[in-house]
């Protein structure tokens, strides 16, 4: 059972290597690719129209360009900048927008050489920023370490359970996991993400209980002499395991990427995820009982198990809740590599519900009558450290804010909205003066939305300088009719 | 002024949520209620048995056992433990008799002890058990081993309320015979009577110190090995001066197992040997079941009946008594090696009703006879055709029907305690029995079970009485050692909440 659920962690490890090697030998694939076609789509010849002024003839390049095999990729590059900037000079924003999609297509992160090129205009540049380099989708896959800690809810010991004795916990030994990742992302608004992923994780923790007997003045306690623990020597039957769990954790959750490094791309998120149990089993369950001094034959008796299953077997149904819900959040890196990530990911698991199956709490015979142990309700934090690779998949668009439908759509709202407003106006030298202004606002549309989609300006400022003009009007009149007044 | 970007927000909104769910999270936790059903166990690392378990006026329970966790020797002390509800240990003590006395015959005497009845006195002033002290004789108080086990004893203690510390720490021995008496005499059962205002205590087990010269004893007393023995004790457990018939018995070995008090008397169950043979020829003893009504005053016996099957060797004997309906109820079980019948290993319930001082068998269901219902509980692993010793049995209110406890004997080795319910009509109900114990496929790792008292945990008074669930005690067989144990099931027999 232990074997076959490795499996799934190492073929998961395998696929992610494969992937990032793929990714690299694509990467450098890209950038060795020789051009096909021997006059490599009249390129030079687009130059010298470009240098002469004859910016129509450029555009007749575009479909040969278009083709991944008609050149290499530095010059389909070159040619759809040429052909973008002569789109640009003669204000074919729509057809500029769209042979900038290429170039984004040749290369998702394409930025223009702001330094010594002479093909590469303002225009380019500002036409540049209105687009996003942020994949619209991405995988990751990833493994590492983890570990659990667990909060007791509940006592349901064997020996005493109201008592305030130290004599029962979840130990403190750092036992260690593994997990491993295989994930999705998807670009949200303002640089958050929402991510689901599969995790496989192998999750343990140690586990320690030792009867205790209540000293009372008819008990005579005084002929205990444990030397395991001088300080407590009510405490006489220790019980020590390790439990083993594999899980399914399903997490959704939102990501904020915080953009300002360049190269690294540090990241929290949160979320809730479904949690499925697969296997659960105790390893190296013993009692000892505390050897005493006052009969050789007394105490140090031990009972050992190398393993009990405490999922469902065909004899025993399961001593664990199957299904649970945690709380997920976390916080990384990402590492640029290429057009693709490495990443390193921490993450915290709060399990909201109890680990154990109350109705089987009493259900294995081996744990209860020969061992002596009944498990307490507890449930599972659990911290994950994860290093992995993000291959990421673009399709080149407009930034929200320099999108002329979506800005468009935004100033005819506001203008719609003015009217309105006009139309309550009371005030006549008021309406007589917003209202040309808003018709003035009316002709710049075009323009100004032209203008965003150039990316000159950005559609928000640009409608929040419309509408602090209008205000400043408005604004305007009240003052003076208090100075009437 | 702080500009609270649209960014901002959303960051900020993100970790309150994110704290939010966070803290929600205590309440979608629900303990189970541990008072439905709890396994526990009680003593320290040496060996530690029980045998009897009674609850107690503030909701708890005080079991009865025995243990050498604290002796410099093997031998037992008596081992009481008080605990709540829930099974949480309140106080324990363990007490017996102190090594080293010198007896007649010089020897260096050691004491093993252990509690078999243990009785809260109705104004709870104190806890009275009775016990069995065995005298071991060692040559020395250096000697590793005894000469041999002397004589077994009577010995009745009183646990102070709060503490269970003995008010005498060697108990108060039962004197029949005279001081420093030979004969060994046990105890099996202990029952207070409290009938005209006063607290007395009737108990039955069986003595060797036996009645000689018993009519149609052809062997001269070769097979009568013991009599059964009661007696009637005064609260300060002196033997009440009416008190004339210690003994009883016929000329095969007898005892008495369990003891009813009734309105006719004292009702004394128990197993007699009782000779199968055509008259002149050999002896053909086999144990059959004893019923047998004394007088309260005097203990002078007012009827008697053996219920023998030739090669049904019978052993248990514990009973109960219906005193609304005046019926007496008795477990017996089969002994699974010897005779040829079809019920060895099997538990065996047989009814009798009384009527005046009269005897009727009135077991639903009877075909062998003499009146006794046969049941085959199996084992642990589901198999049939299994040894059952019964140990207890108790009667359900509101004729709900009854509660068993048995050892069911798998090998010297192994041993699971079972716990059965049956119906009015002495059917066992569906869902039972209950076993407790464990042991490997290949028989490697095994625990030593034995059944104690088991009783009805019973809420309210008069007609509104409620059963919740039953608990019971015996010897659990740990891994490490023998524990003292205490078991809550809930009313289907199982440990789910």
């Amino acid at each position: 059972m232990k074997v076959r659920l490795y499996r799934p962690v190492i073929a998961l490890v395998l696929l992610c290597s494969m992937f990032s090697l793929l990714s690299i030998n694509d990467a450098l694939g890209q950038r060795g690719k020789k051009g096909t076609s021997s006059d490599d789509c009249q390129l030079d010849e687009a130059k010298k129209w470009y240098e002469e002024g004859e910016l129509e003839k450029i555009e007749s390049i575009e479909f040969c360009a278009k083709d991944p095999k008609s050149m290499s990729t530095e010059k389909r590059l070159e040619a759809f900048q040429l052909i973008t900037e002569s789109y640009l000079y003669r204000d074919k924003i729509g057809a500029a927008d769209n042979s900038f999609r290429e170039i984004l297509k040749i290369d998702p992160l394409y930025q223009p050489d702001t330094v010594g090129d002479s093909y590469q205009s303002y225009d380019l540049i500002y036409l540049s920023k209105t687009f996003t380099r942020r994949p619209i989708f991405s995988m990751y896959f990833g493994g590492g370490l983890n570990f659990s800690l667990i909060e007791q809810l509940e006592n349901y010991g064997v020996d005493n359970t109201s008592g305030t004795a130290d004599h029962e916990g979840y130990l403190r030994e750092v036992v260690i996991g593994a997990n491993a990742t295989v994930g999705f992302e998807l670009p949200l608004l303002y640089n958050f993400d929402l991510t689901l992923d599969a995790t496989f994780a192998y999750r343990t923790h140690a586990f320690g209980d030792s009867m205790y007997l209540s000293a009372t003045t008819a008990n005579p306690s005084s002929l205990i002499t444990s030397d395991l623990r001088k300080d407590d020597l009510l405490l006489y039957s220790t019980l020590k395991f390790k439990e083993n769990q594999f899980w399914i954790d399903v997490p959704l959750m939102l990501r904020y990427n915080i953009t300002k490094f360049k190269g690294i791309l540090p990241y929290v998120y949160a979320g809730v995820a479904a949690n499925f149990l697969l296997y659960a089993d105790l390893t190296d369950v013993s009692r000892r009982a505390a050897p005493e001094s006052v009969r050789a034959e007394l105490g140090g008796q031990s009972t050992t198990s190398s393993s009990i299953v405490i999922t469902q077997t065909t004899n025993s149904p399961s001593l664990r809740t199957t299904v649970n819900v945690s709380f997920v959040a976390g916080a990384g890196l990402k590492f640029r590599l290429g057009r693709n990530f490495l990443y390193v990911d921490f993450r915290y698991t709060r399990m909201f519900l109890n680990n154990v199956d109350l109705d089987n709490r009493y259900s294995n015979s081996e744990l209860l009558y020969y061992h002596g142990h009944v498990d307490n309700d507890f449930r599972t934090d659990n911290f994950a450290l994860t290093a992995g690779f993000i291959k990421s998949f673009y399709v080149p668009r407009k930034k929200h804010q320099y999108n002329p439908i979506i800005i468009n759509s935004k100033y005819s709202k506001f203008l719609e909205k003015e009217r309105n407003y006009i139309k309550k106006e009371t005030d006549e030298d008021l309406k007589r003066e917003l209202n040309s202004t808003l018709k003035e606002m009316e002709q710049q549309q075009p323009s100004l939305i032209e203008d965003v989609q150039k990316g000159k300006t950005k559609g928000t400022k640009m409608l929040d300088d419309k509408k602090k003009e209008i205000e400043d009007i408005k604004n305007k009149r009240v003052k003076v009719e208090v100075n009437y007044e | 002024m702080l500009y609270l970007s649209k960014k901002n927000i959303l960051f900020m909104l993100f970790v309150l949520i994110a704290y939010l769910s966070s803290s929600c999270q205590k309440d979608q936790i629900s303990p189970a209620n541990q008072e439905v059903a709890f396994v526990k166990y009680y003593g320290h690392v040496g060996d530690q048995t029980a045998t009897d378990v009674i609850p107690t006026s503030d909701g708890g329970y005080v079991l009865l056992g025995s243990t050498n966790s604290y002796s410099a020797r093997e031998e037992m002390d008596i081992l009481v433990v008080k605990t709540d509800s829930l099974g949480n240990e309140l106080w324990s003590s363990a007490f017996g008799r102190t090594e080293g006395e010198v007896d007649p015959d010089f020897r260096y005497l050691r004491f093993s002890e252990e509690g078999i009845r243990i009785i809260e006195l109705p104004d709870q002033s104190a806890y009275v058990l009775a016990a069995n002290r065995t005298y071991y004789d060692y040559p020395s108080a250096s000697s590793e081993g005894p000469v041999g086990e002397s004589k077994t004893k009577i010995v009745l203690y009183q646990l102070d309320y709060a503490t269970g510390a003995p008010t005498s720490t060697s108990g108060i021995e039962l004197m029949t015979t005279g001081t420093n008496s030979p004969f060994t005499e046990k105890v099996s059962d202990m029952k207070l009577d409290t009938a005209g205002g006063g607290v007395k205590f009737i108990l039955t087990g069986y003595t060797k110190n036996i009645k000689p010269n018993k009519p149609d004893d052809d062997y001269s007393g070769f097979f009568d090995e013991k009599d059964v023995f009661t007696v009637l004790l005064n609260a300060d457990f002196s033997i009440d001066p009416s008190w004339l018939n210690f003994v009883y018995g016929f000329a095969g070995s007898d005892y008495g197992t369990s003891v009813q008090i009734t309105s006719e008397g004292y009702l004394i169950c128990g197993i007699s040997d009782f000779d199968h043979s055509a008259t002149g020829q050999a002896a053909d003893y086999v144990p059959s079941i004893l019923v047998v009504l004394i007088q309260k005053s005097g203990g002078t016996p007012l009827n008697e009946k053996e219920y023998a099957l030739k090669e049904y060797h019978f052993g248990g004997g514990y009973s109960v008594f219906d005193a609304d309906n005046n019926k007496l109820t008795i477990a017996v079980n089969v002994d699974n090696a010897l005779g040829a019948n079809a019920e060895k290993g099997n538990v065996g319930l047989f009814q009798i009703q009384l009527s005046s001082i009269n005897f009727t068998v009135v077991t639903p269901n009877s075909t062998d006879g003499i009146g006794c219902q046969y049941y085959d509980l199996g084992d642990i692993n589901g198999s049939t055709g299994k040894e059952h010793l019964v140990e207890s049995i108790a009667l359900l209110p509101g004729d709900e029907g009854f509660i068993l406890s048995t050892t069911q004997k798998s090998s010297l080795f192994e041993s699971d305690i079972c716990i059965a319910k049956f119906d009015r009509n002495l059917n066992v109900e569906e869902g039972w029995p209950y076993y407790f114990g464990y042991s490997d496929k290949s028989s490697l790792v095994l625990t030593n079970d034995k059944a104690g008292s088991v009783i009805p945990i019973i809420s309210g008074t008069g007609n509104q009485i409620n059963i919740s669930g039953y608990a019971f005690t015996g010897r659990f067989g740990l891994g490490t050692n023998e524990m003292m144990g205490l078991v809550k099931l809930n009313l289907n027999g199982t440990l789910t909440p």
